[in-house]
């Protein structure tokens, strides 16, 4: 039999189930992803930090010698991080947004999680993950380097921004088709391959032959690297080139057909 | 309450079309305790995960004024490298009840004493069966999902878990699959027969047991 201090226990009001919330859901699964990912290295979610900060670190001070004067500012740290991280901004989060459903595909069995919290807690963790590197490599840089620059906030707010919808919205829409037709995961991961080549990061889009800009202008990850840049370059950096209304309309567009297309088809594709 | 209206679901598998619920309609009423009876393949289970709101009607709606359970007992989402505390947690947040009360419970009615705090990949299935069917029973849902209850533990806790479960289901109510007609008459006192897509609801348990019976004979 239960002792009586259980049947008390049983009984209490903060025990009551409630609505479901995304809100909740989505904190839950962060909450869960942050403390798993890193599971056994102790540290933890520190890592999913300290790890690019690390790389990048060593990356940029072996181009140092290699590239003395970038094509933008003097100092080349700077040019080649205000190129790599919103690069890898884009791609990690469109990476793992695309992955989501099978991430979680065992917590989709309750109820009160849903393909859209899996979506948004993946996409956002690993936002706010970004903006933590980003915010540490940039400040670190501005110290260790000296670095004489004057940021404009609102543009590299608009840089991360963009760059977090855009992998968002491609996540979304690769999410549907990776879990339809497996083999498109492989076919993207090629196809992409040649994306950090043509997206601004080592030749700046003012730099390149009038038949390239034609052409590239409609990568939108040039527009996401050139936000950064007039931010981090202000006032000398302008970008008239430029456009903020295509990479949004572009990612709300795939978004919304991503999420149209899970919601009508994520149940077959789970349970297949 | 949960309102079945005009329910239709239809599935595939390896390309057979399979109709598991023609037009049903149902009220399952708030506080009583329903038992599905059907055959195996009737689409009992198919049923459940409709009303848990895991799969889609083909045509129809099912909506519920209250909280409904997962299956109870559900340990597939528990993760090997949080501990049992963590992972109790998880649930918590997702279902908006009280983080540390719910912690405290299980802690104490699944007694796995130092374990609790170990990750849960390091756990027997006993231990497992124990957390999972502790984290179902913490929470106060207004009906339980129950597909073959599954006794847990030895038999003192058997005792204890079996208790815990009358009194929650008598408080709230509770949608039950089981193969053991003794399970049912004891724990439901409506019941439905589920066969070729359409449901009968019964006010006598043993009414809709002679029909299932009868459906079994053929």
């Amino acid at each position: 039999m239960s002792s009586p201090s259980e049947n008390d226990l049983l009984e209490q009001d903060g025990l009551r189930a409630r609505k479901f919330r995304t809100g909740r859901t989505v904190f839950a699964l962060i909450m869960r992803e942050m403390s798993t990912s890193y599971g056994r290295s102790p540290g933890g979610y520190a890592w999913a930090i300290i790890e690019p900060v690390l790389a990048l670190t060593v990356l940029t001070t072996i181009f140092s010698f290699v590239m003395r004067s970038p094509p933008l500012g003097d100092s080349f740290p700077l040019f080649y991080a205000t190129g790599y991280l919103p690069f890898m901004l884009f791609n990690d989060i469109a990476n793992k947004t695309a992955t989501s459903l099978n991430y979680s595909r065992s917590l989709l069995r309750y109820p009160a999680v849903t393909f859209i919290d899996a979506l948004i807690a993946r996409g956002f963790l690993h936002l706010l993950t970004h903006v933590l590197v980003g915010y540490i490599m940039f400040f670190g840089m501005f110290v260790v380097l000296n670095l004489k620059i004057s940021p404009d906030y609102t543009q590299i707010a608009l840089a991360y921004l963009m760059g977090g919808v855009l992998g968002f919205g491609v996540g979304c829409i690769n999410c549907y088709v990776m879990m339809t037709f497996p083999v498109w995961e492989r076919i993207w991961q090629i196809l992409t391959r040649p994306l950090i080549f043509i997206s601004g990061m080592f030749i700046p889009y003012d730099a390149m032959p009038e038949m390239a800009q034609d052409i590239l202008w409609w990568n939108p990850l040039i527009h996401v690297v050139g936000f950064l840049r007039k931010g981090m370059y202000a006032p000398s950096y302008e970008g008239a080139y430029l456009s903020a209304v295509f990479p949004f309309v572009l990612s709300l567009a795939l978004m919304a057909l991503g999420i149209l297309l899970l919601w009508r088809n994520h149940q077959n594709l789970l349970e297949g | 309450m949960i309102v079945c209206e005009n329910v239709w679901k239809t599935y595939r598998t390896r390309g057979e079309e399979k109709t598991v619920a023609r037009g049903i309609n149902a009220v399952f009423p708030t506080g009583v305790s329903v038992a599905l009876l059907g055959r195996n393949g009737a689409g009992k289970s198919t049923l459940m995960n409709l009303i848990a709101g895991n799969q889609k009607p083909t045509q129809g709606r099912i909506w519920s004024d209250g909280t409904i359970s997962w299956p109870v007992g559900f340990a597939g989402s528990f993760h090997g490298e949080l501990t049992g505390a963590q992972n109790v947690r998880f649930i918590s947040r997702v279902y908006g009840v009280d983080t540390d009360m719910l912690s405290d419970f299980v802690e104490e009615f699944a007694e796995l004493g130092q374990h609790y705090h170990m990750p849960f990949r390091t756990y027997s299935s006993g231990m497992r069966s124990r957390l999972a069917f502790g984290v179902s029973m913490g929470i106060r849902f207004d009906t339980y999902l129950v597909d073959e209850v599954t006794s847990v533990g030895d038999e003192r806790f058997k005792v204890k878990a079996n208790d815990v479960f009358q009194r929650r289901i008598g408080a709230s109510g509770a949608i039950v699959v089981s193969h053991s007609m003794g399970v049912i008459r004891q724990m439901c006192s409506k019941a439905a027969v589920l066969e070729n897509g359409s449901l009968t609801l019964y006010d006598n348990v043993e009414d809709a047991i002679s029909h299932h019976m009868e459906n079994m004979k053929r």
